[in-house]
């Protein structure tokens, strides 16, 4: 895949978080950009026609198998995030009725 | 002696899951024995430090060291850990009368100390990342761990902006694995010569690390979350985010701008002159400020972006006046915030305005009140002259920077005479304060009193200098004192206390969610231009 590609994902993401007037909006738009910068990470480690890496007998072609490792961590990390974004919204629109950043109180 | 720094991670995370999982509210005593181990366990670290004369270095597990989690631990780390760990005891006494009932407060507590502890250890990038991450949100949970309304927009600001700003440090993280293969600092450290700042893929992983790094040390055009996050959260956890949270990224643009980059002075030139907008905007914003915590919180980036301007100067005093600011405005901010909640919870205000005769209802917070305002301004004897004097040491042959520099003092002292004014007055109720409340804020008054007198055993012990350049029997520094603090308080009492539109403009001047996020990307241009260009 193309790095170009993953970056028009990513800034997606940054102009989302600029104009968006909704919190929910903006946590998602976090969330693309999260998965762009996975995307490109994985991009990094990938090799046209490598096999999975486990161990094999030989000297096989396999793809780098940190990238993954790390990107699954990150993965983990970013829906706890979400998670507790989406709590905090909730709570919010408890309180104010509203997920606007104009309309939540000070 | 390795065992020591993966003990003193693992202690807290151990003690914090017996205090969630065991239903018995005397549980949470567990934690202070927690901290007293601790404690044993930094100073034993400092000694095996001091007596090898090489930093702690632990792979973990029988592989390569290029592709497993290490933990570096030096010198500057061990203070790091010595100060986590002072202040997370000071914190867990403070809030130990209003929140014995509540096990989970001191879990989440002992949680954010092993997480803080793992990020300064690590010495591992995307270990590095995932301590930020876990950081964030331990410190979200606890701004909105009282529940009130403005307290849940403050946190989700903070942690939308702070888990954007781990996500350029983890683009930044893994660029630099592109071009080297490896995460580790140390290795990256080696192979990491000036022309390779020439590649783009260095240049950039500089740029994406070096923005993630200035949100989170709240650096002027991206600070918003620090006020927010500062006004809302209960006491203890505004003294614990100023006194130490804010310190992981500083001790980050050590390890990494200063020494895994070997970035060259004029990158650093760059840094300092955004210290010195943040020491200046951030003392300016102060000066317009009504509200108690808000003044702190602004004053907060201000001592940052003066350290800062320490830490980045072409000096050794500078450097080490720097990193001594780091400790002092841990104990002078931490000891503020305390007593500001005190007052806030005993006048149940946070308006100054509205806050009267402190000295005869509260005389011995009005004491330790008037010390913090002392440390912070600078006054002989106390800690906060000791480093201001060793961060000028480098300014003496520029005038421009001397006047900055005297021009961020001056406005200090402005803004902290308008807390003067809540002293005077009637006594308004009698109070009975706990003496948890006495033991933590005395500790933290004893260190800022002793710092400022036993200055030389200081930087002897710990940081290699014996800051003899500081003569406190020469009369010179207590002249300029005085002056400087005449000077602030006509100035207040002339213009500020005034209120002109100025401040009016300044006070609503605040930067919405929206406007934060540009001007990161605003900062993530400038901060690349500069790298293209040097």
């Amino acid at each position: 895949m193309n790095p170009f590609l993953t970056l028009i994902i990513i800034l997606v993401g940054f102009y989302g978080l600029i104009i968006s007037k909704n919190t929910i909006k903006s946590i998602f738009c976090v969330t693309i950009i999260e998965s762009g910068v996975i995307l490109l990470f994985l991009n990094f480690g990938a090799l046209q026609g490598g096999g999975i890496p486990i161990i094999t007998i030989g000297n096989a072609l396999i793809v780098d198998p940190i990238p993954q490792a790390l990107m699954i961590t990150t993965i983990v990390i970013g829906s706890t995030v979400t998670a507790l974004a989406l709590i905090i919204s909730i709570k919010v629109f408890h309180n104010n009725g509203s997920i606007e950043w104009k309309e939540i109180k000070k | 002696m390795s065992f020591l720094p993966v003990a003193i991670l693992f202690l807290p995370v151990f003690v914090s899951l017996f205090i969630f999982l065991i239903p018995w509210k005397g549980i949470i005593h567990l934690s202070f024995l927690n901290q007293v181990a601790l404690m044993i366990l930094t100073v034993w670290l400092w000694t095996e430090i001091q007596n090898t004369q090489e930093a702690i270095f632990i792979v973990f597990g029988p592989y390569d060291e290029r592709f497993v989690i290490s933990f570096f631990v030096d010198e500057t780390s061990a203070l790091f850990i010595g100060l986590t760990v002072f202040i997370f005891t000071i914190i867990m006494l403070y809030a130990y009368p209003s929140m014995k009932k509540e096990s989970k407060f001191y879990f989440f507590l002992l949680f954010l100390e092993a997480v803080f502890i793992g990020l300064i250890s690590t010495n591992d990038l995307f270990n590095m990342f995932v301590f930020i991450e876990v950081t964030t949100l331990l410190v979200t949970i606890l701004i909105v761990y009282k529940k009130n309304e403005s307290a849940f927009k403050a946190g989700l600001h903070y942690l939308l902006i702070s888990s954007l700003a781990a996500m350029l440090f983890l683009m930044g993280t893994m660029f630099l694995y592109y071009a080297f293969g490896t995460l580790n600092i140390q290795i990256i450290m080696r192979e990491m010569t000036p022309a390779m700042l020439a590649q783009p893929a260095i240049q950039l992983a500089y740029t994406l690390m070096m923005s993630g790094i200035f949100v989170k040390a709240a650096f002027f055009p991206v600070y918003s979350w620090l006020p927010k996050a500062h006004g809302v959260a209960t006491s203890s956890v505004s003294a614990l985010l100023s006194g130490l949270i804010v310190k992981g990224a500083i001790y980050m643009l050590i390890r990494l701008h200063l020494q895994m980059f070997h970035a060259p002075y004029q990158f650093s030139e760059v840094i300092f002159w955004f210290g010195v907008l943040s020491a200046v905007g951030g003392a300016l914003f102060a000066m317009s400020q009504k509200d108690l915590k808000q003044v702190l919180a602004f004053h907060t980036i201000s001592q940052l972006g003066l350290l800062v301007m320490g830490l980045m100067s072409d000096h050794d005093n500078s450097y080490v006046g720097g990193l001594l600011h780091v400790f002092n405005h841990a104990l002078f901010k931490g000891l503020l915030f305390l007593v500001a909640g005190v007052i806030i919870e005993h006048y149940q205000t946070k308006k100054i305005a509205d806050i009267h005769g402190l000295w005869k209802t509260m005389p011995s917070i009005s004491i330790l009140l008037i010390i913090g305002i002392l440390g912070i301004t600078g006054a002989p004897l106390f800690n906060g002259y000791i480093s201001k004097s060793l961060i000028k040491y480098a300014f003496k042959e520029d005038a421009v920077k001397m006047l900055l520099f005297n021009f961020i003092n001056l406005a200090t002292l402005i803004s902290f005479s308008k807390l003067l004014w809540m002293l005077p007055g009637k006594r308004v109720h009698s109070v009975n304060l706990s003496p948890y409340t006495f033991i933590s804020l005395g500790a933290l008054a004893c260190g800022i009193i002793g710092i400022g007198i036993g200055y030389s055993w200081i930087g002897n012990e710990f940081f290699n200098n014996p800051f003899s350049t500081i003569q406190l029997m020469d009369p010179q520094p207590w002249l300029d004192y005085i002056f400087y603090t005449s000077l602030g308080l006509v100035v207040y009492v002339g213009i500020v206390k005034r209120d002109g539109f100025v401040f009016s403009w300044l006070r609503s001047r605040q930067p919405k969610f929206n406007t934060a996020i540009f001007l990161l990307l605003l900062l993530m241009t400038v901060v690349g231009g500069m790298v293209l260009v040097l």
